[in-house]
């Protein structure tokens, strides 16, 4: 650990052992609490009258605005008696075809029908690029990562440092990455010149990227203010801030933000059509990817007890309505928490699931078929330490 | 609405849980926003969201993790609703809004003599919880993105502009020597 990181880390222990016991915050905590609770009643009937007034499109849900604040933390009691509610058990999961799209799997990167050796690194991004895999690696003490390209050929070779963001196009021909205030966008077909030039613009402090099409087009979300979209000139529009989710699936446009952060710590989160358009809102649910071709939305829970989400959900994204939700199936002593997620194909999502006993844990990659309802083991599960989120599993 | 568990049996619990463990979330909530009085706020009210979901949170051991996030989300929440409104309100820390925050430590008797202490003020929420979860609470990189609900990715460039940041600052201040005599 470097000198700043110490002193720091010195800093803060002294000063926190300075402060002096406080009085006992129990009750006023259970004051405040119904306070909230009191708060959140009114606000639900508030927002019920405020969306019949602006005949908010018929896909919300009046209902969910009143449960909305509720943070789905787990019960384990529920079993699935909703036709939407698709249930996980590990032990009698089906086996079916590895994962269809990139992935680490422990030392090695698997993506169109190859197998790439890490060569000892340990990226902590991914993403397939036609000119091989982008991976983004630290190397530790909190310094910030250094972009490799792997491409089978060799050990994996650094192109860029200082690297904040990755991302590339769903169809592999354009690799972006943010790194000293710029953007780069870098095109495979010019990787086999000697000299290729990729095109960069300035973009806000901690801007991170959001998704890139095939167009290279980018979309950034800078620490504050609104998400920029950017192409190869520079700023092309200006879009809603703490933007979640994006795709162009043809010529439509779907934009998933956060609207709020209520009472209950619940991120309220909206679907734009990109003009502004409000399509529907949830407190319930925070999209994170939209499917290929925009249809689905898989979701995650808006709030959790700081565990991960226990329940994820694909929802239409052109209503908001929940077509499936998923979680692991309750009464076997496992706790299952949903770490991230990719979409395979337009109908089947991976999920990366981690299910821990507290003595233990395993992870492993769930393919969800949403229009079949099913669930079945596209590789693993493999045990890890419990409650870290380490995995030798990463989905690009 | 179920989520307050009305029986006696889970209030006990729930003082219980307070009594165990309110100093050491105190001790977080304060290195988070470097003043008593906002800590002290700022537990409460992640007490007071806790509480309204007891009876739901899984296990036991959830339960701190629970109180962070909230303590985490809720910090980044008054900064936020500051920094789109651009006003002041009351139970908003002093420090939100880019104040340079040096010498507001003071009524805590212990500020003025860390120019790091201060230092850590002037960072922007995300990234003071993040060295706070990943220096002070010990968490690991995956950790504290469960925490943050971000990328591991995202904790690495935080954590990394905020050390870049101090560093920068101590430098520019002159501040070369370790502070706080420790």
């Amino acid at each position: 650990m470097d000198d700043i990181a110490t002193r720091l880390r010195d800093s803060l222990h002294r000063g926190a052992d300075a402060l002096p016991y406080a009085p006992d915050l129990t009750r006023s905590a259970m004051h405040r609490a119904r306070s909230i609770q009191r708060r959140r009643r009114v606000s639900a009937v508030t927002a019920v009258i405020a969306v019949l007034v602006l005949s908010v499109p018929a896909g919300l849900a009046l209902g969910d605005t009143v449960t909305s604040s509720e943070p789905p933390v787990a019960d384990g009691s529920s079993e699935a008696t909703d036709p939407t509610q698709v249930t996980i058990d590990l032990e009698t999961l089906p086996a079916g075809e590895l994962p269809g799209i990139p992935y680490r799997q422990f030392d090695a990167y698997l993506f169109g029908g190859g197998s790439y050796d890490l060569g000892g690194l340990d990226p902590y991004e991914i993403a397939s690029w036609d000119a091989g895999a982008a991976l983004l690696v630290s190397d530790g003490a909190g310094q910030e990562g250094t972009l490799f390209v792997a491409d089978g050929s060799g050990r994996p070779r650094p192109i860029a440092e200082r690297v904040d963001s990755i991302g590339a196009s769903a169809d592999g021909t354009h690799l972006a990455y943010v790194s000293g205030g710029q953007l780069v966008v870098r095109d495979a077909a010019e990787e086999e010149q000697a000299a290729p030039t990729p095109t960069s613009v300035p973009v806000p402090t901690g801007a991170e990227i959001i998704d890139v099409t095939n167009e290279a087009q980018v979309l950034v979300s800078p620490e504050q203010g609104p998400a920029l979209l950017l192409d190869r000139r520079g700023v092309e529009s200006r879009l809603p801030a703490d933007v979640t989710a994006w795709t162009v699936p043809g010529a439509s446009f779907l934009l998933a933000y956060i609207t709020r952060v209520d009472e209950v710590l619940n991120a309220c989160s909206a679907v734009d059509d990109g003009a502004n358009q409000v399509l529907w809102e949830s407190c319930d649910w925070t999209v994170r990817e939209f499917s290929p071709d925009g249809t689905w939305a898989y979701a995650v829970a808006s709030s959790t007890d700081g565990y991960g989400p226990v329940e994820v959900a694909v929802l239409d994204a052109a209503t908001g309505d929940v077509v499936r939700t998923v979680r692991l199936a309750a009464g076997n002593g496992l706790v299952g928490t949903f770490r991230d997620a990719a979409w395979e194909s337009d109908d089947q999502l991976l999920l990366r699931l981690e299910a821990e006993t507290g003595a233990g844990a395993e992870v492993a990659l769930i393919r969800l078929d949403v229009p079949a309802a099913e669930v079945e083991l596209a590789t693993g599960p493999v045990e890890v330490r419990p409650g870290t989120g380490d995995s030798p599993y990463l989905l690009g | 609405m179920d989520s307050i568990k009305s029986g006696r049996e889970a209030d006990a619990d729930f003082s219980d849980y307070v009594a165990a463990r309110q100093h050491a979330l105190l001790r977080t909530a304060f290195v988070l926003t470097g003043e008593r009085a906002s800590a002290e706020d700022l537990l409460q009210t992640a007490l007071a969201k806790t509480y309204l979901s007891w009876s739901r949170i899984r296990d036991p051991r959830a339960v701190d993790a629970y109180v962070r996030k909230v303590m985490v989300n809720e910090h980044t929440s008054w900064w936020r609703r500051a920094w789109r409104h651009q006003e002041h309100s009351t139970g908003q820390p002093p420090d939100c809004v880019g104040t340079a925050a040096a010498g507001s430590g003071q009524a805590d008797g212990v500020g003025e003599r860390d120019a790091m202490w201060s230092l850590v003020r002037t960072l922007a929420p995300r990234q003071r919880a993040a060295v706070v979860l990943r220096f002070y609470e010990d968490m690991s990189e995956a950790e504290t993105a469960q925490v943050l609900g971000c990328s591991i990715g995202t904790v690495k460039s935080q954590t990394s502009r905020a050390l870049a940041s101090l560093r920068r600052q101590l430098s520019e201040a002159g501040a070369t020597s370790p502070a706080g005599g420790s």
